[in-house]
């Protein structure tokens, strides 16, 4: 059934000003093995700038590179999960607002539960730092948090705030799970406000840009339309 | 769709004549106005020009196709109440589906006055389910809800209109 109508010929002019070839938006799986270079380049960093922690040799390769690892694996899940959301017609449920990042919560305590059993004990360390630990992942999730922001803005999310939430959380985990071979500090007391504080921060700021996007939207719409 | 996405305009006009009439249920289901609609139909494949690479190989066009006008109505909506304008609801909507679970229980205008008091949230699950049998999975994955709640929505919304129905026909016996 044809229903052209008189704004058809509009929207015909408007599209035939811009038809150059596009390729299809990839799938979110490929996209966020980008993923793996980050990885290797914040690791890269760390290793140069910082080095291993001092106790690396006593807690021995599988309790120190083993959770950090995961870590990472599960920043690329949460970067997958995010990316997923760039084509309109997968909206991820409210329900993956608590879900994602509590589990990204428990996948970083429990790493660094895993590695503190294998720890040789440390001195107790002065707030000041401590506070060092959530300045330096905040400052190398900058760069991943960036990136998957960027990709996402190639695609269209309907939850543009939930899926920047996801693109940052991805960003600080991936910061953290590479950090914390270096971080000497492994008990949960440590961990859970400095370097999952870290984390959420940048996942926040991730949400805010999301939803600054979305304002933007709204703002390109009704200019549009005005 | 895949043509379209490497340049072609025949593609594109293609690709309107199958979709044009589906995104104008929709959008007449949801926003219940027959200017709006027409208004954001144009907007819809605008958006969907815009955003064609987005979409890709292998999957079905039409739920894409539905995604971005839901996109571009929840802008109007969002940008509605931003401007503090309500829409204009008035009941002249556009040619649209009726519900074959319902038509046998009332006229066609019965119908479109009683969905017109249903929410937009309802009248957007009888349409996807119960006229477009969308599945509950498909539909949930369109909405961002589990399977279980679209089932809800849907039954609801399907009980609510009979409701109206009901009434509407009781009312005119007295």
């Amino acid at each position: 059934m044809t229903v052209r109508d008189s704004s058809f010929d509009r929207i015909r002019e408007e599209v035939s000003r811009d038809l150059r070839p596009l390729r299809p938006i990839r799938a979110p799986w490929s996209s966020s093995l980008i993923a793996i270079p980050l990885a290797l380049v914040l690791l890269s960093f760390v290793l140069l700038f910082y080095g291993l922690r001092s106790d690396a040799a006593a807690i021995g390769a599988w309790p120190l590179w083993g959770p950090a690892a995961f870590m990472v694996a599960a920043a690329y899940g949460v970067l997958v999960l995010a990316l997923s959301q760039r084509t309109p017609d997968s909206t991820l449920r409210w329900t993956a607002w608590i879900l994602v990042p509590l589990g990204a919560v428990a996948v970083q305590i429990g790493g660094a539960y895993l590695t503190s059993r294998y720890s040789v004990a440390s001195a107790p360390v002065q707030w000041p730092s401590e506070a060092m630990c959530m300045f330096r992942i905040s400052l190398l999730g900058v760069v991943p948090a960036l990136t998957a922001l960027w990709l996402l803005t190639r695609g269209l999310p309907l939850r543009p705030k939930l899926a920047g939430l996801f693109a940052g959380l991805a960003g600080g985990m991936l910061a953290e799970g590479v950090y914390r071979l270096h971080c000497g500090l492994s008990h949960p007391g440590h961990v859970a406000p400095w370097h999952t504080g870290a984390v959420l921060v940048i996942g926040l700021l991730g949400g805010v840009f999301g939803l600054w996007w979305e304002r933007n939207r709204i703002r390109r719409f009704l200019n549009q339309r005005s | 769709m895949l043509e379209y996405q490497h340049g072609e305009l025949a593609a594109f006009e293609a690709l309107y004549d199958r979709l044009a009439p589906r995104i104008r249920s929709y959008l007449s289901y949801v926003t219940w106005n027959h200017a709006t609609t027409e208004d954001l139909l144009q907007e819809t494949f605008l958006q969907i020009h815009r955003s064609r690479h987005t979409y890709r190989p292998g999957r079905p066009v039409q739920p894409w196709a539905i995604a971005i006008a839901r996109h571009v109505y929840l802008m109007f909506r969002r940008a509605a109440a931003r401007r503090a304008r309500h829409e204009d609801e008035s009941l002249e909507p556009p040619d649209f589906p009726v519900p074959p679970a319902v038509e046998k229980l009332a006229t066609r205008n019965a119908v479109m006055r009683a969905l017109a008091t249903l929410t937009a949230d309802r009248r957007e699950a009888v349409l996807l389910h119960h006229v477009w049998g969308f599945s509950y999975g498909e539909m949930g994955a369109l909405l961002g809800i589990r399977e279980g709640t679209a089932k809800l929505r849907a039954h609801r919304a399907l009980n609510a209109l009979r409701e109206q129905l009901g009434t509407e026909l009781s009312e005119r016996e007295q």
